[in-house]
């Protein structure tokens, strides 16, 4: 890890592009300190399941609909990645088509969330062992979808008004990493709550 | 190093995606198809599924090597 140093030269372009340096690496680690934070969270209701439930699969849980979000998820990674590689390489319209296709994905996604909630009052109600772990698991993780698509329509927006550029893109890097945390995270929940046996 | 075009870095991301795609559909096969024990192999599953993302998505290389900057 690159850490900030204070023996740059006080002057000159040289200088300035150090500290700018300094100042990515400073925010990437922060970045990464605060996903380390939010997994811990996502670990202990995870855990929970297996604690309170074990390895039972209750009936009534709708396969092809866990499956079929798991996938849009996935593709919503895809399309925040290349909003990031587009930032990247100074490609603006691009970035900006696939922030708002990431935000579109994530609003299908949520949909889906939506039916199976819906759908899992009927078979497993929030009363239930396995209900509190699903509707408990399943509303974190949305709130965090949630919260990613607020911050992605920020810097869709800021995008707009032309605050990135090829060498300065760190708010779209930053939103897009918290996205891809959230795919991560779903990545463990789907086959801990739809499919374990 | 020459850096790769953004079409290179585009067409890798459709590579991710693809073999994320597969060990999803992997795992719902082994979770519906098998009775008892799923999670053992389900749980290495989702280790496997998780790392492309943060290897090549989330690019936690760059943590320790500047030059991707």
């Amino acid at each position: 890890m690159a850490a900030a140093s204070p023996s740059h030269p006080a002057s000159g372009h040289g200088s300035a592009v150090a500290h700018a340096a300094d100042r990515l690496a400073i925010n990437r680690l922060g970045l990464w300190l605060f996903l380390a934070s939010e997994s811990f969270l996502f670990a202990a209701l995870l855990s929970s399941r297996y604690f309170l439930q074990g390895v039972q699969r209750p009936a009534g849980m709708n396969q092809p609909l866990g499956l079929a979000i798991s996938i849009v998820l996935l593709l919503s990674s895809l399309t925040a990645y290349r909003a990031e590689m587009a930032a990247a390489y100074g490609d603006r319209a691009r970035s900006q088509r696939h922030l708002l296709a990431t935000v579109g994905l994530g609003l299908l996604f949520l949909v889906g969330v939506g039916i199976e909630w819906f759908e899992a009052f009927r078979h497993f109600p929030p009363s239930s062992g396995f209900g509190t772990i699903f509707f408990t698991t399943t509303g974190v993780h949305a709130f965090h979808v949630v919260s990613g698509m607020l911050l992605l329509l920020v810097v869709y927006r800021l995008g707009r008004d032309g605050r990135f550029t090829k060498g300065n893109y760190w708010g779209v890097e930053g939103a897009v990493k918290y996205w891809h945390f959230v795919d991560v995270a779903w990545v463990f929940i789907y086959p801990t709550l739809y499919l374990v046996s | 190093m020459a850096r790769p075009s953004l079409q290179a870095k585009m067409r890798l991301g459709l590579w991710v995606f693809a073999a994320l795609m597969f060990l999803e559909i992997i795992e719902y096969v082994v979770g519906l198809g098998l009775k008892r024990g799923a999670w053992l192999i389900l749980a290495p599953l989702a280790v496997v599924a998780a790392w492309p993302i943060v290897y090549y998505f989330m690019h936690i290389r760059q943590l320790w090597r500047r030059e991707e900057e």
